[in-house]
C-alpha cells in the first residue's frame, strides 16, 4: 500500500434504544470526534426485550483513539453493562487521518 | 350484558388483534415496518390529543376539575397499594413491585381509545375531555412508581437517577408529549381549528387503530411464551387487579360527577395498564426490574382482558352504578 495509515480504533456499541441519547453524551464526553448510529435487529437468547414503543437496538460506531476507547470502555463497564442489554467491541482499524479522530486540544476530557 | 360482549368480541378492534396474535402463532412472515409502528403510535397520540383538546375547549371549567381532582388522587394512590400488594402478598422484588405500579397505575392509550369508540358502538358518550385526564392519571403514576422504584434498587452506583431525570422522562416522553400537545393545540384551536384537520385526525382515525391494534396483536404474542417466568400469581394479578381498578375508577367517576359514558371511561382508564410511556420509563430510570414480568402482565394479559371483556364488564358495572341494569 503506497499510502500511509495509522492504528486508531473503532469502537462498536450494540444497546438498547432507550440508552440512545445516554451513549452519544458518553462519546462526547469521552472526547469521541463523530459516530456513526444505525437501528439494527437482533436479540440475545434468554434476554427479554423491554420496549416495543422505545424503537429497535442501536448500534454505535465511533472511530477514536486508543485511550478516548479506553475511557469509553470503562464507563460502559462501570455504567452500563451491569443494568441494559449492552454490547460492546474494539477493532484496530487503518485510517489515513488520525488528527480527525483525536479531541482538539481544548475539548473537554473526562 | 352477553349481546355487549359479543358486539364488542364481533368488533374490528378486537378481531384485528386476534388475527395479529394468530399471525405469530402461526409464524406468519406478516411483519410491521418499525417505521409503520412508531408513525401509527405518534398518529393515535396526537389525534386523541386534539380530539379531546378540540372538546375541552368547549368545556366549561366548573365541570372539569373535580374529575380532574379524582383523576390525580388515582394517579398518586393507586401505584402505593400496586406496589405494597406485589412486595408483600406477591414478593416481589422491590423493584419489580415498583415497575409493575408504574404500569398499572398508568393508562394504556390504546385501551382508553378502544374505550371511546366502545362507547360510540353502543350509543353512550363519554365527556370530551376525558383524554387530558389520561395524561393527569399518568404522570403522577409513573412518578410515584419510579420514586418506589429508585429506592429499591441495589445496584446504586451503575443505575443512580435523580429526581430530575424521573420528571424529565414522564414529561417530556413522547408519549405524554405528543398527548399533551395535541390537547393543547386542540384546545388553543378550538373546534374551528380541529374541523380543518379532521379529515387527516379524525376521519381515518378507527381505521389506523384496527390496523395498529393488527400489530399489538403480534407484539403481545411474542410475548406469550413468557408467560411461564411470570408465574401464576401475576397472571392472577394482572386479571384481578384491572376489575377492582375499573371498579374503582367507575364509582369515583360517578362520584366526581361524570357521565355514564364518562364513568365507564374513567373506569378503563384506572384499570389499563401502559405499555407505551411506563415502559420505557422504567426501562431507562429502573434497569434492574424484570421485563418478563411488567411487559408479560400489561401486555399480553391485561390489555387482551380489557379489550375482549373489561370493556363491557366496566360499562355494566357503570350501568349498575348508575342505577340501571346491567
Amino acid at each position: 500500500m503506497t499510502i500511509k495509515t495509522v492504528k486508531v480504533k473503532l469502537l462498536t456499541v450494540i444497546a438498547e434504544a432507550v440508552l440512545r441519547e445516554r451513549l452519544v453524551e458518553e462519546l462526547k464526553a469521552a472526547g469521541a470526534t463523530g459516530y456513526t448510529v444505525a437501528e439494527v435487529h437482533g436479540s440475545g437468547f434468554g434476554t427479554v426485550r423491554a420496549s416495543e414503543w422505545a424503537g429497535p437496538s442501536v448500534r454505535l460506531e465511533t472511530v477514536v483513539s486508543e485511550e478516548t476507547a479506553e475511557v469509553l470502555l470503562e464507563a460502559l463497564t462501570a455504567r452500563y453493562f451491569p443494568s441494559w442489554s449492552v454490547v460492546a467491541y474494539l477493532q484496530d482499524v487503518d485510517v489515513v487521518r488520525p488528527e480527525r479522530y483525536r479531541p482538539a486540544p481544548s475539548a473537554p476530557r473526562k | 350484558m352477553t349481546s355487549l360482549l359479543l358486539q364488542n368480541l364481533l368488533s374490528p378492534m378486537v378481531l384485528a388483534f386476534v388475527l395479529g396474535a394468530i399471525a405469530v402463532l402461526v409464524k406468519s412472515d406478516l411483519r410491521i415496518p418499525d417505521g409503520m409502528y412508531q408513525g401509527l403510535s405518534i398518529y393515535l397520540l396526537f389525534a386523541i390529543g386534539l380530539r379531546g383538546g378540540g372538546e375541552l375547549s368547549e368545556t366549561p371549567l366548573a365541570l372539569l376539575w373535580r374529575p380532574a381532582l379524582i383523576t390525580v388522587l388515582l394517579g398518586f394512590s393507586t401505584p402505593l397499594w400496586v406496589y405494597a400488594i406485589l412486595k408483600f402478598v406477591g414478593r416481589f422484588k422491590g423493584v419489580d413491585a415498583a415497575a409493575l405500579a408504574a404500569h398499572y397505575g398508568s393508562v394504556s392509550a390504546v385501551t382508553f381509545t378502544t374505550a371511546l369508540l366502545f362507547l360510540e358502538a353502543v350509543g353512550a358518550k363519554a365527556e370530551g375531555f376525558m383524554p387530558a385526564l389520561v395524561a393527569l392519571l399518568e404522570l403522577p403514576a409513573i412518578f410515584v412508581a419510579l420514586l418506589l422504584g429508585r429506592r429499591a434498587q441495589t445496584n446504586v452506583a451503575s443505575t443512580a437517577i435523580g429526581l430530575k431525570e424521573i420528571v424529565r422522562e414522564v414529561v417530556v416522553g413522547k408519549a405524554s408529549l405528543l398527548l399533551l400537545g395535541g390537547v393543547a393545540i386542540g384546545w388553543a384551536s378550538g373546534p374551528h381549528g380541529v374541523a380543518q384537520v379532521a379529515p387527516l385526525f379524525l376521519a381515518p382515525f378507527k381505521g389506523v387503530l384496527v390496523l395498529f391494534l393488527l400489530e399489538m396483536g403480534m407484539v403481545a404474542a411474542r410475548r406469550f411464551p413468557d408467560f411461564r417466568q411470570a408465574g401464576p400469581f401475576l397472571l392472577v394479578f394482572a386479571i384481578v387487579m384491572p376489575i377492582v381498578h375499573g371498579a374503582l375508577g367507575v364509582v369515583l367517576g360517578q362520584f366526581a360527577g361524570l357521565s355514564l359514558g364518562g364513568a365507564t371511561v374513567l373506569g378503563t382508564m384506572a384499570a389499563s395498564a401502559s405499555y407505551i410511556a411506563a415502559p420505557i420509563a422504567v426501562r431507562s430510570a429502573l434497569p434492574e426490574a424484570n421485563p418478563g414480568y411488567y411487559i408479560t402482565a400489561s401486555l399480553a394479559v391485561t390489555f387482551p382482558f380489557n379489550l375482549a371483556l373489561g370493556l363491557p364488564l366496566y360499562f355494566a358495572i357503570a350501568k349498575l352504578a348508575f342505577g340501571g341494569s346491567p
